[in-house]
Parts: structure tokens; C-alpha cells; sequence
């Protein structure tokens, strides 16, 4: 085990006593406390890029040029060597996790808390194949917060989640709701950490190409408001990230989005991202819902081009969207029985690049059917689904069985099959799949989960490139929950039917 | 012998049913109504406490002695059965004698219609108790003060169980809005002097209540009542009111609870609220905890609104963009960055689908949702791909996209619809090979509505990755 596995594990077991341990709150103190622990046991096989001299090659069985081992081979004129890729060594990891969150008040200010959340990670390979695993602590949110009526601040690690995405920062923020909360205006501002990360933008650890890079941290600046009601909700947001060595912008991107609920059972939702660095509409989807407690339909729109940080040199290669047509269908026609029906077609816009030496199509379309049945302890899922599009599809069947029987224990099994066919490589993927879980949890206290899945999975070639991608995983999560509040206590009866006064 | 044999147990049986015959159920007056003169010769005990009200075995077997009449079995009950009534025939016979001194008020005044021959009894009384007592109304609908008059409280009675739970439901109960609106008034009516209608006490004490009213201490009609656990022989269950079915319940009810709290507070508890709401919203200082002496209130169930259907998740960026305080009352940040910010050692489920990992590229390519909202591209993608052996180590002919004969040369359509899925392999400079102005072959990356202006406004340093210094325009 590395030490920093070690100190993982001892950490896992301080929170842990730490738990059991019940710190006593002093009168009008309160906390909440959560702890996850979770460990995963991966092996996968990988590729290997390899080469053979050009003059080495043989006519493979489809015609093209192989080696004489029968591995189809890219080869360039004018380039010496041929290159295919082939099986790589199997590779083993075992992500080890510790999560601990926190919440404190009752600190001397009325409205005062104080709120952390920290990540400890290991592998006990030693390895670093896992994603994610690195560094070894990784700070989540660490913050002071007030709240008073109208006002909310909050200072030190935060993440800002908006339609803007889920931004990280170490700064401040301030919220004022007025107008008996029906009016929301805030403000942020700090240091940025990286998109869709607990890092900065500069972490080592973010760069596994080994390319560009930011030096140091960027600022972001957002501003949002919101107005709330029964029939309407509406906010915008505007956030801007700038380099804070050269003080160009990083992102500059605007979002509005709303909710309308004119008649009841009936919504409208809307949503509008607009890069104002490049002034072009990134996402938006539109969507009437209607919403019963036997049917539940959507029809929408949707729109997708994604977004690049001007850090990189993506933003100028002007990327095409795809507009989507989606609708949903959610039936239950008597108790126990859920029927759904999902789909999506959607097209590219013209990308104004044909070539004709490749053919790439410019729609595609996705859809899942299932059904779910309750009876008595039992549920059962059943579903079909398939997505195809450009680059790559998928199509097949998946089913579930869970038996619950009680609120604490629950066992399932499930399993499927899939095609997976590749479009720009000779990857005609079969796999089937199986997986048990056996789960158990003291409702507020905490909550064990164990799984062990298999994948056999066949990566179909004509050449000897085909090889088994197949996976065992195993993995075990626990959670423990705490708190001074009354949430954690059991509900007390009053006087139970049949009780003696 | 076999017919000896069957006319023993025949015999028997003829015997035990002529026995049975002559064995008094139930009195027949009328066919004594030549006999005796007055109700008190059999009913000696009528009028004073001491003596029974009921005739003897002996006092019928002066005449059916088995000579002037055929015997009977005759045995006066042991004793009444338990009742709530206040009612005595001595102390109504004396208080009709000295308060009203109506010679009027005989026996047969309650016990028989006038039009009856005499000796014609019916045991039931209570028209009579409401006709003369002057209740111009059924039994059941009297006026809540109303019953105290024949009734004691039942903490008072000696009732067993089971009569309790026979109480016969008067019409009044029987209105929709009883039960959450209309027996609070009922029960203490305004301007009432007293704490408690007799209307109330006369079937209930405070342990029914308790079945329901978390706010049992703060009302005054409730602690009124005496507890007695033989209330509970009625059973009760607390239904949500027609309010709570409405589609948009949960959204409107924060706003409901602010404005008339004690409505709330007779049927939850702080905890009630607590069982969904994550946050601790103003209102919930309004309610009072659970406790001892309270009721257990309504049990609230967390469930999933209507809202949230099936692939809610694909869905909710839109409603949790524009109404985040929405969210907030029943999630918690952590859970969002259970999937925003997702811990590396789980297996992902929840979001994705089982085996998703060997479906991932087909998401990746056509991006049914946003990866990039979650999973940094760098940390998560490429740093997989790399330790995985699936990326660009060099140059671009590396073989990896062999179903496409040219496609380094025609991968411009597929870069321009799937370019976030080809930097999970392809760092910058396997582009800039190409399309550098500086050492690259030129290739112009840029399509027809690319913003030159705008985006060397906006970050200049980005071109010089490609252009250098000299920066078209710049």
C-alpha cells in the first residue's frame, strides 16, 4: 500500500470514530456530517501502439496490407514503418475514496455556518491508471456562510452551480432575495479552479498531453438574478473568466432560462447559453411538459454546440451544431406498471467541409423503450435502447430484478447485451454484461452498498486485432450520516393506537 | 335393541327441547296484563337503591309451581351492563317527584305508547328522553352541550373496549369536512364557556385526538378531555386533505404554511418537514417537534414529484437553472456533486446506465447530454485514454481509424461535429502538424462564420498559437 493509501485509509477510520464518537453539541449548535467511503477493483485491457517496417508487410485477408501475424497495418508513403495497434497489457486499478462533508452552525453569529466537503484518494495498485485519482487531497468546498431574512454570503471554496455549468472558485459570493424572495440578485467573484474539476486550472495533473497550458489561476466574475413565482420562473446569468497574466478572456457566456407553468399540469421550460466570446448560441432546449400522476408526455427542442475555453485553440475551429427533436412518453396504467418511451432525431448543421475521400453522416437518432413492474417485494425492469449517429451506435437490451424486502435491505440482479459498432474503426463490439448488488441502509444513519459486475465483451475485427475487452469489477461504498438536528433522530409517536396513556 | 339403542338419545333430545320451551327468555306482559295491577309488584326495586329491579325465580314460581301452572327456569340478569348513561330509575322517579311533582310521569309514560294495551313495554326510551327533556332533534344531532344531560364523559364509564367502538357516527361526522376543518369548532364552538363540548367527551377522550393532532398541547378543547386509552377502540386515520393532491402542491405549500402556520402545525412536526426538506426553511420553527404528548401527525413519505419523471435527470439543468431555492429545499449540494463533481472510486451508477463505459463512445461522439458539465476532458477523458494506449502519440498516421481509408485527410466534417470527442485523444499540436500558419501546412481550420475580430478582441494569445505574432488583422 503507498502512503498515500495509508493515510487514506487511517483518515477513513478517524471520520469513522470520529462518527461514532457523537460530538455533543453545545445548546443551540448543530452540525450535519456525511462520510463516503468507497473502493472499486478494475482490470481492463488496453491498447499498444506498434509498428512493423514497410517492406515487412503481407496482403491481409480483407486485401489490405497486414503484418505476417495478421494484424491489419496503416502504412504512408513515403513513411518507412506501418502502424496498428494492438492488445496492451491488462491493466488493475483500485480507486480508494474518502468524502467528508460538513455543516456547522450555531457559531456565536446568528446565521453563521460553516461548511467543508474533502476528498481523500489513493489507488492500491500504486498505480495512476484510474482517472482521477490525483492529487491525493482534493478540496471540495470549504467556506463561512451568513444568512439573514434577504441576505445570503459565502466566502472561501465554492462551487457555483447555474445553466452556465458548475463552476469553482475560491472567492466570495452574495445573494439578496427580495420582494418576499421572489426576487433573486447575486454576484460572485474569485479565483477559478478548471471546468468540471475540483483543480485549478494550472494542476499539473490536467495535462496528461502534456500541451498548452495556463500558468496560473484565472479570475471569474458572474452576476444573476431570478424572479420566482407560482406560474413563472426566470433567471439570467452572466459569467466571465480572464487571464489573469494577460487579462484576456478565458470564457465570456450568458445564460437565461425559465420555466412556465400557464394551467396546471403544464410547463414550459427554456433554456439559452450564448458565448458572448464568440457571439454564437452554444446550448438551448425548449420543452412543453405535461405532467399527470398516470402519464407524464414531453415534446421539445433541443440544441448542441459545445463550448471551448479560449485557453485552447478549439474556440477557432468552429465547431457545427445539431438541432434535436425530443419527446418522452411516461405511462403507468394500473399500480405496479411504468411504461416509457424516449427519443430523439437530431441533424448537424452544414459544416461546410465536404470532402469526398470520407463519408460521415450528419444525423442521427436515439431511443429507449422500457418497462418497470412492482409486485409486492419484487421489481422488475426491462428495457431496449439504440443511438446512432455519427462516429459510433449502440443498440440492446438491458433487464434488472430487485428484491426489496424491507425499507433497509435490497438485492438486484441485472444484466443486458449491446452491439457497439464503430464508424471509423473496424470495432464490431458484442458485450453482455451481468451484475449483482446487494445494498443495506439505516435510513439517516447510513448505507452500505456492495457490487460485483462482469463484461464480456468481444472487439470483433477481420484481423488478429480482435481481442476480449472483458472487465470484472467489484466495488463497496459506505456512507455514514450525522447530525445534531432532529432530522437524525427517529420519529417519536405521540400515542400509537392501542397504547396505554 | 337397536331402536332402544337410538330412543335413548331421541328421548333426550325431546326432553331438553320441552324443557327449553318453558324456560323465559324474555317476559311476556301482555300475557300477564290481568295479573298484576301495578309495575312495582314484580319491579319491587324500581324506586329505591336497595332492593332489585328485577323480579326473583321464586316470585314467578308462586303461581308456575308445576300445579296451578307448568314450571319455568327464570333467572333475573346478574347485573346491567355497563353504560354512559347518568340515567337511574330512582334518582329519575324521585327527581320527576320533587322537582316537577308531575303524577303523570308513570311507568308507561316511557315504557309504552299511549295507544298500547297495557303492560305493552319496549325497553327503548330514549324518544321519550328526548321528547320530554325537550331535544326537538335525532339523538346523534343534539346539540354539543346537549349530551351531558343523560351522558357522563367516557373517562367517567365503565365501558368496555368493544362498546366503544360501537358507538354508533353521528351524521354530523359524516361531512367531508369534518374531520380536517369542522369538529375543531364542534368541539369548543365560539363564544362557548366551556373548554370541551359534552358532545366530544361523551365518545372521545384525548388519546383519540392523539392519534392525529400533533398540536395536542396548545389545544385547549384536547386537554380538556380526560386520557383514557379506550378511545382508541375508534379507529381514525389522517388522510391528506383534497389541497395536497393538486399537481403543484409541493410547490405552493411553503408559501401556504408561511402564511397560516397553525393550519399546518395540527397535523406535522418539525420533523415531518425535515423528512424532505434538506434545508431548514423559516416556517419550520412554526411546528412543534414530536414529542411525548403530542400526536404522530401525518407521516410524510420523501417521494418524487410528479415533475421528476423518468429521465428527469437528462432534464432538470432547465428548472434547476431557473429556480435553484426550488431545488434547494430538498437536495442538498452534495448530492448534485454526486454527479457534477463525481467521486472516482464509484462506479458511476445512478447517471449512467450499466455497462456504460463500453457505450460511452456513442455519447461521447453525438453528446446526448453535456460530458463536459461533469467530467473535465483533460482529467477524466484523455487521462484515461492515455493510460488506456488510445491516443495520438505522435503523428497522425498512427492507424487507429483504419475503417476510413483517407480519413486524416477527410476528418474535417468529423472534427467539426465531434470535436470534443476527438480532444479526448488528440492534443493540440497533432492540429497544429496541419493547420499552424506558422509551422504547420496552412490548412485553414476556420469555417465561414468564424469571428476573427471578435475572438482576437477577446484572447489575441490564442492566435499566436497557430499565427504566430503575425496575427491576420492584428
Amino acid at each position: 500500500m503507498t502512503h498515500v493509501g495509508r493515510v487514506a485509509v487511517a483518515a477513513s477510520i478517524l471520520a469513522g470514530a470520529a462518527l461514532l464518537a457523537r460530538p455533543t453539541p453545545l445548546p443551540s449548535q448543530g452540525y450535519r456530517a456525511r462520510v463516503d467511503v468507497g473502493i472499486q477493483s478494475v482490470r481492463y485491457r488496453g491498447w499498444q501502439l506498434d509498428s512493423v517496417p514497410a517492406n515487412s508487410v503481407v496482403p491481409g485477408p480483407g486485401g489490405g496490407p497486414a503484418t505476417t501475424d495478421g494484424f491489419a497495418v496503416t502504412c504512408h508513403q513515403g513513411i518507412p514503418w506501418c502502424s496498428y495497434y494492438t492488445a496492451g497489457p491488462v491493466r488493475h486499478a483500485v480507486p480508494f475514496s474518502t468524502t467528508a462533508t460538513a455543516t456547522m452552525w450555531g457559531l456565536g453569529v446568528n446565521g453563521l455556518r460553516a461548511h467543508g466537503s474533502i476528498r481523500l484518494l489513493t489507488d492500491f495498485t500504486g498505480n495512476t491508471y484510474w482517472p482521477g485519482t490525483e492529487p491525493a487531497v482534493q478540496l471540495i468546498e470549504l467556506y463561512a456562510g451568513y444568512q439573514r431574512d434577504w441576505f445570503a454570503g459565502r466566502a472561501g471554496r465554492i462551487i457555483e452551480a447555474n445553466q452556465l455549468g458548475y463552476a469553482g472558485y475560491d472567492g466570495v459570493e452574495m445573494t439578496a432575495h427580495l420582494l418576499r424572495r421572489r426576487l433573486t440578485v447575486g454576484g460572485y467573484g474569485g479565483l477559478g479552479l478548471a471546468r468540471a474539476s475540483l483543480l485549478p486550472i494550472n494542476s499539473p495533473e490536467l495535462n496528461p498531453f502534456n500541451q498548452f497550458q495556463l500558468q496560473d489561476r484565472q479570475w471569474i466574475l458572474g452576476f444573476d438574478a431570478g424572479w420566482n413565482s407560482r406560474m413563472l420562473d426566470l433567471s439570467a446569468e452572466y459569467q466571465r473568466q480572464v487571464d489573469r497574466a494577460t487579462d484576456y478572456f478565458i470564457a465570456e457566456r450568458a445564460a437565461v432560462s425559465t420555466v412556465i407553468r400557464p394551467v396546471d399540469r403544464v410547463s414550459l421550460q427554456g433554456n439559452v447559453v450564448y458565448d458572448l466570446a464568440q457571439d454564437r448560441v452554444g446550448m438551448a432546449d425548449a420543452t412543453v411538459n405535461w405532467t399527470s400522476p398516470l402519464v407524464s408526455a414531453a415534446v421539445g427542442y433541443r440544441h448542441y454546440r459545445p463550448m471551448f475555453q479560449l485557453w485552447e485553440i478549439w474556440a477557432a475551429f468552429n465547431t457545427v451544431p445539431y438541432n434535436a427533436a425530443t419527446g418522452s412518453l411516461w405511462i403507468g396504467p394500473w399500480k405496479g406498471l411504468r411504461l416509457s418511451l424516449r427519443g430523439e432525431a437530431y441533424r448537424y448543421d452544414d459544416n461546410s467541409l465536404p470532402s469526398p475521400l470520407v463519408t460521415v453522416d450528419d444525423e442521427g437518432w436515439r431511443t429507449r423503450v422500457g418497462a418497470s413492474y412492482r409486485y409486492r417485494q419484487f421489481d422488475l425492469g426491462l428495457g431496449y435502447s439504440a443511438d446512432t449517429g455519427p462516429g459510433a451506435a449502440s443498440s440492446g437490451w438491458d433487464a434488472s430484478l430487485a428484491y426489496l424486502p424491507s425499507e433497509r435491505w435490497q438485492v438486484s440482479a441485472s444484466g443486458g447485451h449491446f452491439n457497439r459498432p464503430l464508424e471509423y474503426r473496424f470495432d464490431e463490439s458484442v458485450l453482455n454484461y451481468a451484475g449483482v448488488e446487494a445494498s443495506y441502509q439505516v435510513p439517516q444513519r447510513m448505507r452500505f452498498r456492495i457490487r460485483a459486475d462482469y463484461y464480456d465483451e468481444d472487439r470483433n475485427r477481420p484481423d488478429a486485432a480482435a481481442f476480449s475487452w472483458d472487465q470484472t469489477r467489484l466495488s463497496a461504498e459506505v456512507s455514514f450520516y450525522l447530525s445534531s438536528a432532529v432530522k437524525t433522530r427517529p420519529l417519536p409517536p405521540g400515542r400509537m393506537p392501542g397504547a396505554t396513556p | 335393541m337397536t331402536w332402544r339403542l337410538w330412543a335413548i338419545p331421541l328421548g333426550l333430545l325431546v326432553v331438553t327441547a320441552a324443557g327449553a320451551a318453558l324456560t323465559l327468555q324474555t317476559f311476556d306482559h301482555p300475557t300477564h296484563q290481568g295479573l298484576f295491577p301495578r309495575c312495582a309488584s314484580c319491579h319491587v326495586g324500581i324506586s329505591d337503591t336497595v332492593q332489585s329491579r328485577w323480579p326473583t325465580a321464586s316470585d314467578c314460581a308462586a303461581c308456575h309451581d308445576g300445579v296451578v301452572e307448568d314450571t319455568v327456569t327464570y333467572e333475573p340478569p346478574a347485573a346491567a351492563p355497563p353504560s354512559n348513561l347518568k340515567f337511574t330509575h330512582p334518582a329519575h322517579i324521585a327527581a320527576v317527584q320533587v322537582e316537577s311533582r308531575d303524577s303523570t310521569v308513570t311507568c308507561e309514560a316511557c315504557h309504552s305508547d299511549s295507544d298500547s294495551l297495557r303492560m305493552t313495554v319496549t325497553r327503548r326510551a330514549v324518544d321519550r328522553c328526548l321528547e320530554c327533556h325537550g331535544i326537538a332533534v335525532e339523538h346523534l344531532a343534539a346539540a354539543p352541550e346537549e349530551c351531558a344531560a343523560c351522558h357522563y364523559a367516557l373517562a367517567e364509564t365503565g365501558l368496555t373496549l368493544a362498546q366503544v367502538g360501537d358507538f354508533p357516527t353521528p351524521p354530523s361526522h359524516e361531512a367531508d369536512a369534518f374531520a380536517l376543518q369542522g369538529h375543531g369548532a364542534e368541539a369548543r364552538p365560539a363564544g362557548a364557556t366551556y373548554a370541551v363540548a359534552s358532545s366530544c367527551a361523551t365518545c372521545h377522550a384525548r388519546d383519540f385526538c392523539l392519534q392525529c393532532h400533533v398540536d395536542a398541547p396548545e389545544q385547549q378543547p384536547i386537554q380538556a378531555l380526560a386520557s383514557d386509552a379506550r378511545s382508541l377502540a375508534i379507529a381514525v386515520t389522517l388522510d391528506a386533505p383534497d389541497s395536497h393532491q393538486d399537481s403543484q402542491f409541493y410547490r405552493a405549500h411553503g408559501s401556504m404554511a408561511e402564511d397560516r402556520p397553525q393550519t399546518c402545525q395540527a397535523c406535522h412536526t418539525q420533523e415531518s418537514c425535515l423528512e424532505c426538506h434538506a434545508s431548514r426553511p423559516r416556517v419550520l420553527l412554526a411546528m412543534y417537534p414530536a414529542g411525548p404528548d403530542r400526536g404522530t401527525g401525518a407521516i410524510v413519505t420523501r417521494s418524487r414529484p410528479e415533475t421528476h419523471g423518468e429521465d428527469y435527470s437528462l432534464m432538470h439543468a432547465d428548472q434547476a437553472g431557473s429556480a435553484p431555492t426550488t431545488c434547494a429545499a430538498c437536495h442538498t449540494r452534495t448530492q448534485c456533486l454526486e454527479c457534477h463533481r463525481p467521486d472516482p472510486s464509484s462506479d458511476g451508477r445512478g447517471f449512467h446506465p450499466a455497462g456504460y463505459l463500453s457505450r460511452h463512445p456513442v455519447s461521447a461522439y453525438n453528446r446526448e447530454t453535456a460530458c463536459a458539465d461533469c467530467h473535465n476532458t483533460n482529467q477524466f477523458c484523455a487521462s484515461c485514454h492515455v493510460d488506456a494506449g488510445v491516443v495520438a502519440s505522435g503523428p497522425l498516421d498512427g492507424g487507429y481509424h483504419d475503417a476510413k481509408q483517407f480519413f486524416a485527410l477527410g476528418h474535417g466534417q468529423t472534427a467539426r461535429q465531434n470535436l470534443e470527442n476527438c480532444v479526448a485523444c488528440h492534443a493540440e499540436r497533432d492540429c497544429l502538424r496541419c493547420h499552424s500558419a506558422v509551422g504547420g501546412r496552412r490548412f485553414n481550420p476556420h469555417g465561414p462564420d468564424f469571428d476573427a475580430a471578435r475572438l482576437r478582441q477577446k484572447n489575441p494569445q490564442m492566435c499566436t498559437a497557430c499565427h504566430g505574432v503575425a496575427i491576420p488583422g492584428g
